[in-house]
């Protein structure tokens, strides 16, 4: 949970480096590698860094793991064409999926450890 | 004797032509002076990426004494930048084309919309105003007139987040300080 944790922190101040980049950099944006523009490659990588970390910790709780796989690609979309079509809209709901994800991963409580039977 | 039966023949029909045309001309004028706009072109300069309304640009104006309907539409690249508020409308009665008195004009609202994936350049079209009469008319000609506009698309607009944006980027900071505080609160605990 705390690999997760980490995870979905570094993930959310990745998305707000993003987002000041987008609003005071916005021509770093512009350059185009395989057609498709910065934005949807920088978009990608800050996302492949939560589905990394996601699918690592797939061993423990299964609902936030399941939900930063799930988002991943929707994230992606979401910063490219708001990117593209200067649509705000679309930033707005790029912004609110690590708010979400840092919410539930602060609400879940923790699991105590218990000894296992080996142990005892 | 027959070569000039012939000219005075084809002197008659070219007569009946002259008069024919003349007649139709005379139809016509006051329908092609009905429609009047202002300016007949512009330049527009937007940065890309930005969203401008232009509005109270074009002014249609008609001076016939029956109304008129009238199609809107943008033709050329600039077709891809530019929309119009509306397609169509209703130019009420003017005062004619002889009387002092103000004609009943509209005003045609331009929306540009330059989005960011466009090379800085030139782009240029036609905004087409195409005239049908709604009542009366004995001729259902329509008539055409445009307006030369001109686009320079320019560097990269400075983004303005509108106020939900900063509101969720603050939140997104509040809840990224209160998880890391809560997190050590919890290694403390333990």
């Amino acid at each position: 949970m705390s690999k997760l944790f980490y995870g979905i922190w570094i993930y959310s101040v990745l998305c707000l480096i993003l987002v000041f980049l987008y609003g005071y950099y916005t021509e770093m944006f512009e350059p185009k590698l395989f057609d498709y523009n910065l934005s949807f490659w920088l978009a990608l990588i800050v996302n492949l860094i939560l589905l990394i970390i996601s699918i690592i910790s797939l061993k423990g709780p299964k609902l936030l793991p399941i939900l930063g796989i799930v988002v991943v690609p929707t994230s992606t979309y979401l910063f490219y064409v708001s990117w593209t079509e200067m649509n705000y809209l679309y930033l707005l709901g790029f912004i609110a999926i690590p708010v979400v994800l840092l919410l539930l991963s602060i609400g879940i409580p923790k699991t105590k450890k218990y000894p296992t039977q080996k142990q005892i | 004797m027959e070569t000039l039966l012939q000219k005075s023949l084809s002197m008659e029909r070219s007569l009946k032509i002259m008069l024919s045309m003349l007649l139709i001309g005379l139809f016509l004028v006051p329908t092609v002076s009905a429609l009047t706009i202002s300016p007949d072109h512009f330049d527009i300069t937007v940065e890309k990426g930005k969203e401008v309304e232009r509005s109270e640009y074009i002014q249609i104006s008609n001076s016939a004494t029956d109304p008129i309907h009238v199609y809107a539409t943008v033709s050329g690249p600039i077709s891809e930048f530019i929309s119009l508020e509306k397609n169509e409308f209703d130019l009420p009665a003017g005062p004619g084309s002889h009387s002092g008195l103000p004609r009943k004009s509209e005003f045609v609202k331009l929306i540009i919309s330059v989005p960011r994936e466009v090379p800085e350049s030139k782009y240029s079209g036609e905004i087409i105003f195409t005239e049908q009469p709604t009542t009366g008319g004995v001729l259902g000609t329509a008539v055409q007139l445009s307006v030369r506009a001109n686009l320079n698309i320019g560097t990269m607009a400075k983004v303005e987040f509108p106020i939900y944006i900063i509101a969720m980027i603050v939140v997104l900071i509040i809840v990224i300080i209160l998880s890391i505080v809560k997190e050590r609160m919890r290694r403390y605990h333990e």
